[in-house]
């Protein structure tokens, strides 16, 4: 246990929306709404667990699911009880996730009351074919005006969601959604690859060959893309899906999501609801998979945990570099030499070069940082480098 | 037991036609296991037999049995590898023996290790009981394959069996034709002793534990005695038979069949076909037949993870404890690192012994393609074994190569004929003989290089016939060819461990299809591979694998922390299990393409 308790991240985890899309495989339950108040009974409960007033809490992300298929008022009692337990820092990043087309301006006017500064859209693309083909129940026109809403709402700090490489999408569909997200002014875009689960519908149809995705060398032109594209309209790129604006007066950290940034920089996060998951002093552990089960355990009096790991100070190592690695000033290399009592250059030096030599990295004051190519390779030059530590 | 009341007896069968089955079936009827204890194809005691559904080792096993004419008989049954490898070993458990039953599957009919055993059968002088089995069978056509027996050998219908090993008909009519048509044992128990060694099993308490046919005297507890071959003397501590777990008893006489126990280390020294006597009275002549093993086809083995040098060394000396046929020596690959060059008695043997490396001592390991030897005669006058294809001179020192031929008899329904002879013209083959041996039924005759065979022939034979070929052959001996050898480049560096001998006419094309093989097999990795494929310093072909594009995770928050560290670590699994050559990384597989060049 350090001895001074630094800050750290709140993950709560809304695990109910209203239809379940095609690719997702988060836990998520459609419907359920009688569910509702056993869970924030349950999600009470397990706060009651974890949080005191030693704790310092940074940043509250609120996701799912679709957090915003609650009322707003169960959202603000949320915010309350953990106020209530903890010390929420001054000026706390305080993150909701929502959906274009089902959020109200109601809600959007309560959040901002409850002290939620920052909306997390899932407008996912930009044009209504893709959204349909991926089960979206939103259209491109809703998210504009969900967009414009929270802005007249009083939202100064919003984030959409893209996702590229979708069954049919060319590099041309990409770059005009791309266009078109910018011009909607958000402070932040996310821009995923569609990854294809393995259980969802989505990886059963594109194993059956009902649905067709681009192959690898389109995809990685999409994401060239973004880092060639997005930075020229303004949007920093400062982890290989995140892009951000500068802040008021161009401070460096501007709309990068802080909340996040625990994760990549490898601090304590504590991760509340089924199948969240926490870290903390070197202790990691996730919840169970099952609401019901989550429910009970919690009113049992026990914690609804489903695995626990001590991490190790090599798996430390690995994992704080392989997480560095994701933003592109790459790992704290004065932090690394303060945990782990070792340079980075020390751990990875002779296995960087032929990675540097390659183009995949570069070597930079006193760090590591994958160059876009790495990037796109970022699990090989990921498994060359940390070999030894895995 | 008197002498006249054993009878000595093998099968003869192709694969698959019920040879085990009814061994089971023998063994059941005279009490030697009771139905409780059968576990089926008893005497496949390997795993790998039971799965392969051949025999690998020989065994024996006495079944008592009283007889319709009211008297008690000893039968010998000896089981015999199933193999055209081991025809050697299959000529030696012949000559222990004074019949064989012949089986023949009523639809398959016969095939041409069928026909190859039984002639060595009727070298040996052997009694002959045909069997016709799987009679209950629906597809069974015992008419027509009675015809085949008569046409072929000449076996007068009323002596074949009709049979269903699997139900046990026919069991009790084979059983009296062994007592009644097969001779008993010759030989004299007061003459000087002469045992025969048909096989020989390593046991880690005994040592070597030597199965023997007894032609003439005796040998008894206490006895020194004398191998023939190796000269090499040793006194019995334990002598048994099989029933067919193993009975100890005092003494084995002329005409029985058992096993010798004498604190021998070295299954060396217990050579197959090797005659033992006594050393206080020594025979004159050992029995005929004995040939000191040689090795046919060789291949490196190497450990993935150079630091199982040592195991895959311990290992391979644990094996050749229990297979005298197994013959290794260390080797260097500039690709590979180090390892052991090994012969084999063919690709069968080749595959079961890297399987139990594998298996039984948990080895990751890499093999080349089999080569067989070569015999180079350099312009300098001198000649050259050579076993391993990187070791073949420059061109310019070479006065000429010889590789070994075969003899192969294929049998086959007359409607493949064509593409068969077809596929023969392809290998180099060079035709000797068509005949008919029954209707539609037709066994052509074929000298081939023995590589040939070692790369594809079998496959081909059987996909260009859909199943119906069957194969057999025996060595010829040597004869010159035009041969060249065959380099691979990877990433601008030449991978000794991939180098093959091909025959000029061939060199281009193989050289092409094996590069574009690579590239198959090599996965897609960092940097970009580009393979050449070389001929006499002349590049014929190129192909290029190109860099990996994408590998990466869309996300990466808090729960998908463990899921990375999991693939990276997968990852670096996958790694380990290939080769790594310079910045290349090259699956196991790969060295092993040659042998999948497609046509």
């Amino acid at each position: 246990m350090r001895k001074i308790k630094q800050p750290l991240a709140l993950y709560i985890h809304i695990p109910f929306c209203r239809r379940k899309c095609l690719y997702c495989d988060f836990l998520s339950y459609p419907g359920r709404k009688e569910m509702f108040p056993v869970y924030l009974k349950a999600l009470e409960l397990e706060m009651e667990q974890y949080l005191n007033s030693g704790l310092k809490v940074a940043t509250i992300f609120i996701g799912g699911g679709t957090p915003t298929v609650l009322p707003a008022e169960a959202v603000t009692r949320i915010l309350e009880k953990v106020r209530g337990l903890a010390e929420v820092l001054p000026g706390a990043e305080i993150t909701i996730e929502a959906n274009p087309g089902s959020v109200t301006k109601e809600q959007l006017a309560l959040f901002l009351q409850a002290g939620i500064n920052r909306l997390s859209l899932g407008a996912q693309s930009g044009q209504d074919t893709f959204l349909k083909a991926l089960g979206r129940s939103h259209t491109v026109k809703e998210v504009e005006k969900t967009v414009v809403a929270a802005r007249k709402s009083g939202f100064t700090n919003i984030n959409l969601d893209l996702i590229y490489g979708l069954p049919g999408e060319m590099l041309d569909d990409w770059a005009r959604t791309l266009k078109w997200a910018v011009s909607l002014g958000p402070q932040h875009l996310s821009c995923y690859g569609l990854q294809v689960e393995e259980g969802t519908p989505l990886a059963r149809m594109v194993k059956e060959g009902r649905l067709t995705l681009p192959d690898d060398d389109e995809i990685s032109e999409m994401f060239l893309l973004n880092t060639e594209f997005l930075p020229a309209a303004g949007y920093h790129q400062y982890e290989i899906s995140n892009f951000a604006r500068g802040g008021a007066k161009g401070t460096a950290m501007g709309y990068r999501c802080r909340h996040n940034l625990f994760y990549w920089k490898y601090r304590d996060y504590l991760g509340l609801g089924p199948d969240a998951y926490s870290c903390f002093s070197g202790n990691r552990w996730a919840n169970l998979r099952d609401l019901d089960l989550y429910i009970k355990l919690l009113n049992e009096g026990k914690l609804p945990v489903a695995a626990r790991e001590r991490i190790s100070k090599q798996q430390g190592m690995a994992e704080f570099i392989m997480l560095g690695l994701r933003l592109t000033e790459g790992p704290d290399p004065v932090i690394f030499k303060e945990r782990w009592g070792k340079s980075l250059e020390a751990v990875l030096g002779s296995r960087a070069l032929p990675l540097i030599d390659g183009g995949f990295l570069r070597q930079e004051q006193g760090t590591y940082q994958l160059t876009p190519e790495g990037m796109l390779v970022s699990n090989r030059v990921l498994t060359e480098l940390l070999a030894p530590l895995l | 037991m008197d002498q006249s009341r054993i009878r000595n007896f093998c099968i003869i069968a192709h694969i698959d036609h019920g040879k085990s089955t009814l061994a089971d079936r023998l063994l059941e009827f005279t009490g030697a296991v009771s139905q409780r204890e059968m576990t089926d194809q008893l005497l496949d005691s390997m795993d790998l037999e039971r799965e392969r559904g051949i025999t690998i080792k020989a065994r024996s096993v006495r079944l008592n049995y009283k007889a319709e004419d009211g008297n008690e008989y000893i039968l010998n049954l000896i089981d015999t590898p199933g193999h055209v490898d081991f025809t050697y070993e299959v000529s030696r458990a012949l000559a222990a023996c004074e019949g064989a039953i012949l089986v023949v599957d009523a639809a398959q009919g016969i095939e041409a290790q069928t026909i190859a055993n039984l002639y060595l059968a009727f070298e040996h002088d052997l009694e002959i009981i045909p069997v016709i089995n799987k009679v209950d069978l629906p597809n069974a056509d015992p008419d027509r394959i009675l015809k085949q027996i008569e046409d072929i050998f000449g076996f007068d219908s009323k002596d074949v069996i009709l049979a269903s090993a699997k139900t046990g008909l026919g069991t009790l009519e084979i059983l009296e034709a062994i007592v009644n048509r097969i001779p008993a044992p010759k030989g004299e128990v007061d003459q000087p002793t002469q045992a025969l060694i048909f096989d020989s099993q390593y046991d880690p308490y005994k040592g070597v534990v030597s199965y023997v046919r007894l032609f003439n005297g005796e040998i008894t507890i206490g006895d020194q005695i004398q191998m023939m071959a190796t000269q090499k003397e040793f006194e019995v501590t334990e002598l048994g038979i099989f029933r067919p777990s193993m009975i100890p008893v005092e003494r084995l006489r002329t005409g029985e069949v058992g096993f010798v126990v004498a604190g021998i280390k070295n299954v060396q020294d217990t050579q197959v076909g090797d005659t033992i006597t006594l050393a206080n009275n020594a025979a004159a002549e050992p029995l005929p037949g004995y040939q000191p093993v040689k090795p046919m086809v060789y291949c490196g083995l190497y450990p993935v993870d150079n630091v199982d040098y040592q195991d895959l060394r311990d290992a391979l000396e644990r094996l050749k404890l229990n297979d005298s046929s197994l013959a290794y020596e260390p080797e260097t690959s500039n690709a590979l690192g180090f390892g052991f060059r090994c012969g084999f008695l063919g690709l069968l043997h080749l595959e079961i012994i890297q399987e139990r490396l594998e298996r039984e001592y948990n080895l990751n390991l890499i093999a080349t393609a089999p080569s067989v030897v070569y015999r180079v005669y350099k312009t300098n006058g001198k000649l050259l074994e050579v076993r391993n294809p990187s070791d073949l001179p420059e061109a310019g020192e070479i006065e000429k190569i010889e590789e070994p031929f075969v003899k192969a008899s294929i049998i086959l329904p007359d409607d493949y004929v064509g593409p068969i002879m077809e596929l023969c013209q392809e290998k180099r083959g060079v035709y000797k003989t068509m005949e008919y041996l029954a209707a539609n039924r037709v066994m052509i005759t074929y000298e081939l290089p023995l590589a040939e065979i070692l790369m594809d022939f079998y496959d081909k034979l059987k996909s260009r016939s859909r199943g119906f070929a069957s194969l057999d052959y025996e060595y010829l001996g040597y004869q010159q060819s035009d041969l060249v050898k065959l380099d691979i480049l990877l990433n601008e560096r030449p991978v000794d461990a991939l180098s093959a001998i091909v025959h000029k006419d061939n060199s281009y094309y193989q050289g092409r299809q094996l590069a574009k093989k690579l590239k198959e097999i090599i996965p897609r990795q960092l940097f970009e591979v580009p393979i050449q494929a070389v001929v006499n310093n002349k590049v014929i072909a190129r192909e290029t694998v190109k860099a990996l594009r994408k590998d990466v995770l869309a996300k990466c928050y808090g729960g998908d922390i463990s899921r990375k560290r999991k693939l990276l670590e997968k990852q670096k699994e996958g790694k380990k299990r290939m080769k790594q050559l310079g910045t290349v990384e090259v699956p196991q597989e790969a060295f092993l393409a040659v042998l999948k060049i497609e046509d």
